[in-house]
């Protein structure tokens, strides 16, 4: 036996505490000695609670009780001699023993996670869209077509800013692959919309007049 | 459903006044006659030992792994967490330990992930589905925080004996779901009653090995907390309503601005939050002081002045550091909680022996916090 580690001994039975000693002894068993107490279980039955911040260490004995260790470095030296392989938590232990690496390592990937998030996020939007099929995108826009046609009036824009808006659509569509060739119908909506005409334009003052084909 | 027997003491030990020990202080290593776990009926206070940087580091790591392994590590995140502010709890010379194994609630968050994303996928396309699994959802509340009890309260352990949570789905039943009916047939009167209730169910169905939790508080104090909280809450929402009608009337009329209604929206907010806490405030003292354990009790001595003050600047803290004093806030909050907090033992607690049971599920621990339940305790 070598190092005797100071452990205060439950029994699981009922609520009383017994200050015991405890040891390893060459066969490696847990020795336990105190009061009442005399124990020796194999130290492969004892479950050993992992190291975390500066709580204290806790041996459950397979059915047999179990002990409450305070934390320190000699309790932690004497834990790692009982168990059998390095504990698979030694990795999370360097990390948090690097709090700044950790910290940063942290920082850096929530950045990185919010930016993908924040460019990928519309990209992913947009393929999905483009790539829906020409009879659900057809049907799409019949309804989408009936719903505004319902509740909107036939737009009064006079033929040149219908034009201006048709011809950066035309732009639009230049850099899309399209299944279908869309149909641009104008409604009065009286409210910001992204084809609304450019700033300034006021289409209330402004006179135009289409070309005779227009007009007919 | 588990049978519990009624609590009995074949061997009541008379308190005795306390003496020098070897041992823990407590429970001394006296040979042949271990004495009794609290020799004195003196008050024992909780005491935390945490501290704000130790458990930075453990914070962010969890969050680091969390981050990294897209949610998986969260499982055992949950238990350390778990595990380091319950073995920084001291009651008479011992700490406490949280057992719970991380598999089993990482099983419990994939069922629960499966679950949400069912509904959302399916629930995107048939939008019956989501009328469907409200329903199935309103309807397993009362398993999902029985599970949830239970499996916190087996996994917690003090002084070598277990918490035990009696897990009866009828009366969580008729508390979670018929009683809260009441709520809106009383158009919210019922509420603070509800609230007393509840409080009653968690807390009477604990146990301390064969130690049975009672709750005793009375429903005049849940009423009298609740209206007073409510009197600000309502005063605030006049001036929030006068407030608009400036706005407006400065407006010529007109609908008050995003930035005009931004610093209205946060004060709302604030007042909200602080309503909540005024109210956590006002109940601590009555809840702990109306417990007992068998015939040993509790003392609550929150101030609420100061817990008002401490919510405040934690929330302060963590918003004006984008989260990254949420470790220093749960910290000290966890501290002063404890601080507050006595247990008056009426005698020596070796009667309390173990009890069987089972062990509770990983999924209604889960899906409680998923829908936002937190029970405080």
């Amino acid at each position: 036996m070598n190092t005797v580690i100071s452990a205060t001994y439950f029994d699981g039975e009922i609520l009383r505490g017994q200050a015991v000693g405890v040891a390893l002894t060459d066969d490696r068993h847990l020795r336990i000695t105190g009061g009442p107490v005399d124990l020796r279980i194999p130290a492969a039955q004892a479950q050993i609670s992992d190291q975390l911040g500066s709580i204290p260490f806790f041996l459950r004995l397979s059915g047999r009780g179990m002990l409450e260790i305070p934390a320190s470095d000699e309790a932690a030296a004497f834990l790692d001699g009982l168990r059998p392989s390095p504990s698979r938590t030694s990795l999370i232990h360097r990390l948090e023993s690097h709090a700044t690496v950790a910290a940063a390592a942290t920082l850096l990937l929530a950045g990185v996670v919010a930016v993908s998030l924040w460019l990928g996020l519309p990209r992913l939007a947009r393929r999905a869209a483009y790539a829906v099929p020409a009879e659900i995108e057809l049907q799409a826009g019949k309804a989408g077509y009936a719903a505004f046609a319902q509740s909107f009036l036939p737009s009064n824009l006079g033929y040149y800013e219908k034009e201006r808006v048709r011809h950066a659509l035309g732009r639009l569509k230049q850099t899309r692959t399209l299944h279908l060739d869309p149909k641009v119908v104008f409604f009065q909506m009286n409210a910001p919309n992204a084809f609304a005409p450019a700033r300034g334009h006021d289409r209330r003052h402004r006179r135009t007049r289409p070309p005779r084909a227009e007009r007919r | 459903m588990e049978q519990i027997d009624p609590p009995h003491h074949d061997n009541p030990v008379e308190p005795t006044q306390s003496e020098p020990t070897a041992g823990d202080g407590l429970s001394g290593p006296k040979p042949g006659a271990p004495p009794p776990l609290a020799p004195s009926p003196s008050p024992a206070p909780f005491i935390f030992h945490g501290n704000a940087t130790e458990y930075f580091r453990i914070w962010i790591v969890n969050t680091l792994l969390s981050v990294l392994t897209l949610g998986i590590f969260s499982a055992w995140a949950k238990v350390r967490k778990r595990r380091y502010l319950r073995g920084n709890t001291e009651l008479l010379g011992h700490r406490f330990d949280y057992t719970a194994d991380s598999r089993r609630i990482l099983v419990g968050n994939l069922i629960v992930v499966v679950l949400f994303l069912g509904y959302a996928l399916f629930g995107a396309v048939y939008p019956a589905i989501r009328f469907l699994a409200i329903g199935v959802i309103v309807l397993a509340l009362p398993w999902i925080i029985v599970r949830s009890l239970a499996f916190n309260a087996h996994h917690t352990v003090w002084c070598g004996l277990r918490f035990r949570f009696h897990p009866s789905l009828s009366a969580a039943v008729m508390v979670f779901l018929l009683k809260s009916v009441l709520i809106v047939v009383s158009l919210g009167f019922y509420y603070p009653a509800w609230v007393r209730d509840k409080n009653d169910f968690i807390i009477s169905r604990h146990r301390l090995g064969t130690a049975y939790f009672h709750f005793t508080a009375r429903t005049s104090r849940f009423y009298f907390s609740y209206f007073v909280t409510g009197i600000l809450v309502f005063a605030f929402l006049v001036a929030l309503a006068v407030t608009m009608g400036l706005l407006v009337g400065h407006n010529g009329g007109h609908a008050p601005s995003p930035t005009q209604l931004l610093p209205v929206l946060a004060a709302y907010a604030a007042v909200l939050y602080a309503a909540k806490q005024l109210t956590f405030a006002l109940l601590f003292n009555h809840i702990w002081n109306g417990t007992q354990l068998d015939e040993h009790r509790f003392r609550g001595r929150m101030k609420t002045g100061r817990w008002l003050g401490l919510q405040v600047t934690n929330l302060a803290a963590i918003i004006g550091t984008c989260g990254l004093l949420y470790p220093w806030a749960l910290i000290r909050t966890t501290r002063y909680v404890q601080d507050c907090l006595e247990f008056i033992p009426a005698g020596p607690l070796d009667s309390i022996s173990r009890l069987g049971s089972t062990a509770g599920s990983a999924v209604g621990d889960t899906a409680a916090e998923f829908v936002g339940f937190d029970f405080g305790l």
